[in-house]
């Protein structure tokens, strides 16, 4: 620790130098963490007992064909299956097509206990769920527009042949806050002949109900004229992701080539910086210091400076995509954008590594260069 | 203890540059006691700085013996012989060599932070080493505030501070002018007067050797009687 001066001191020993690498690697760990981060938003799935008891319910054609409502009495009456929600898609233009979010109509009186993550308060969901034209709203989305309750919202049909006019009835809060619910037999009573459901969500009784029930109601409906494809809540999420192709891989390359070009960038500073100092080793190593010792200094050093980075790139993304909503500008297709632990400790962790790297070559050879040698190129 | 302080018997130094060979030192047989002030002196290129070197432990020879208080340090392994210098060896060097990065404190400090000394035990030995050279109230400067003449007084410091039996200093006076030059050695010579140290100066000033107890002289790597001071 009697060292830590003299580390210190050699980090700042050219001011303008190291702030420019310490901001280089600040902002490539700042590129890196947000895009790893779009990843792993991409590839969040609800979390929790419950959402692992979820099934998805489709048309095997797709998600564009519809499913005729009386498969849901059949569906409802499988053993292990608890409760069966209808919902669907409605895809409407609020007042502007810029202002794109999720909308759903689904049954109201399921809702709440089919999403157990999404929290209201019991007035508000009564309120929702006796009131046909009632809808709810995600906090985040209720800001967005500035909604208060009792509000009323159009929603412009782009898939349906009538537009919805809704009513605000309450603002839940939960992972996902980008997303509105209205009832499904509004939607069915509005649009008189589309008495047909986009998905059907189902919670079942326990984890090997699940495994049963997946196979089992694809099999039920295999002959019938509204075939099924049937998928836990995970799969049907990841689903969506792998139609935009492949993110992992292109997120990847880019991330690997931001990790090597700020490499490259500390690893000349490094070089540069003791090439300055040759004669200063020399002279330490003739005050007795070991070329271990020596080595282990300018680690310190370098590992000092990455580190310096990470924390005002890593942990600096961390705390403003706490401030600024992100998700928020995305149209709903992340519903969070939040830097996870788990991003942190593989900055930290890269850090270190880069510290190392940008700098063990050239410290290693200048360290055991012979003194007098090290000497006799200043003189 | 009657046994030298250095003891080098047909030493030889030989530097190899790709194919050629450079014969810095050859055939040196050379005794210091102890308390000596010895003055090296030379014309350049002649080995002053190599035969230095070998007697600090910061160079090898090729072959000879080369004993240095006691131990033939040759036969050490470079850590051995790291901290063998960092007990033993206070060296001085023409270009002064202080971390730039560093206080004038900080730079005596350094070879401490290898001992096992409390900070607050090398606070005080820091300090008694500045004060010893004059400069006691200059411990906050960095290098660049200094003038070479105390830069070259801290640098002194740094050498004795932690007490080593030998201080050896490499034309230490070289880059100073006529009153720092002064300065330096009268410090030199209360080192070897009044604390016993043992010396080991090359020089090409002679005011410098007139302080000297013992005179070599080195040409083409051989070891020559020294001449008179006048003549030379
Ligand atoms: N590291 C080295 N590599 C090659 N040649 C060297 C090296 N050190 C010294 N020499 C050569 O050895 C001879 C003596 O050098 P040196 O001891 O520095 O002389 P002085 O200090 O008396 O001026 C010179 O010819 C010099 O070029
Ligand atoms: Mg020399």
């Amino acid at each position: 620790m009697k060292f830590l001066t003299l580390i210190f001191k050699n980090a700042f020993r050219n001011r303008r130098r190291t702030l420019l690498t310490v901001l280089s690697v600040a902002v490539s760990l700042f590129l890196l963490t947000t895009l790893v981060t779009v990843l792993t938003e991409l590839y969040r799935t609800p979390e929790g007992a419950d959402a692992a008891l979820r099934i998805v319910i489709r048309h095997s054609v797709g998600l564009a064909v519809l499913l005729p409502e009386a498969h849901r009495q059949k569906i409802a009456a499988m053993p292990g299956v608890v409760d069966v929600m209808a919902m669907s898609w409605f895809g409407g233009i609020y007042v502007d097509e810029r202002n794109f979010f999720a909308q759903f109509a689904v049954d109201a009186d399921k809702l709440f206990d089919m999403f157990t993550e999404n929290r209201i308060p019991p007035e508000q969901r009564e309120a929702f769920v006796r009131e046909r034209q009632a809808a709810v709203a995600g906090r985040e989305l209720a800001d967005r527009f500035g909604w208060k309750v009792g509000e009323r919202v159009t929603l412009k049909a782009t898939i349906y042949p009538r537009d919805v006019e809704l009513i605000l009835r309450g603002f839940y809060t939960g992972p996902d806050e980008t997303q509105l619910f209205f009832h499904w037999d509004y939607l069915k009573e509005t649009m008189s002949r589309y008495n047909s459901v986009g998905t059907f969500w189902v919670k079942a009784r326990s984890q090997e109900d699940v495994d049963r029930l997946v196979a089992e109601i694809d099999g039920t409906f295999r002959n019938t004229n509204a075939p099924t494809k049937t998928e836990t809540e995970k799969g049907f999420l990841l689903g969506f992701v792998s139609m935009m192709g492949n993110v992992k891989l292109l997120i990847t390359v880019i991330s690997s080539a931001v990790v090597f070009t700020i490499l490259l960038v500390a690893a000349n500073t490094m070089a540069m910086s003791i090439r300055e100092r040759a004669p200063e080793i020399a002279v330490m190593k003739t005050l007795g210091y070991q070329s271990r010792l020596l080595l282990g200094l300018i680690v310190a050093e370098s590992v000092f400076l990455s580190l310096a980075g990470w924390l005002l790139g890593g942990v600096g993304a961390r705390v403003l995509f706490g401030v600024v909503k992100v998700s928020r500008y995305t149209g709903g297709m992340l519903a969070q954008f939040e830097v996870q632990p788990a991003t942190l400790a593989g900055g930290f962790v890269l850090a270190v590594a880069l510290g190392v790297l940008s700098c063990i070559f050239p410290a290693y050879r200048a360290t055991r260069v012979t003194i007098s040698e090290a000497l006799r190129r200043v003189a | 203890m009657s046994e030298a302080a250095v003891q080098l018997r047909d030493l030889r130094k030989v530097f190899r540059r790709d194919s050629m060979e450079i014969v810095a030192l050859e055939n040196i047989h050379l005794e210091v006691q102890r308390g000596d002030f010895v003055c090296l002196m030379g014309p350049s290129g002649s080995g002053k700085s190599t035969l230095l070197n070998l007697v600090a432990g910061i160079d090898r020879p090729t072959s000879g013996e080369l004993h240095v208080l006691g131990e033939e340090i040759s036969r050490l392994s470079e850590s051995q012989l790291a901290a063998w210098r960092n007990r033993h060896i206070g060296f001085v060097f023409q270009t002064f060599n202080l971390i730039p990065v560093l206080t004038a404190f900080e730079n005596v400090e350094l070879p401490l932070l290898l001992t096992k000394l409390s900070s607050k035990e090398r606070r005080e030995h820091v300090e008694m080493a500045l004060k010893l050279v004059g400069l006691a109230d200059r411990m906050a400067h960095y290098p660049r505030q200094l003038s070479g003449g105390q830069e070259q007084r801290v640098a002194i410091a740094r050498a004795i501070v932690a007490d080593p039996t030998l201080v050896l200093a490499d034309e230490p006076t070289g880059d100073l002018d006529a009153h720092s030059a002064d300065e330096v050695l009268k410090i030199l010579q209360q080192l070897n007067r009044e604390f016993g140290k043992t010396v080991l100066l090359v020089t090409h000033d002679l005011r410098a050797a007139r302080r000297a107890t013992v005179r070599h002289y080195l040409d083409k790597g051989l070891l020559q009687d020294a001449p008179p001071l006048e003549m030379a």
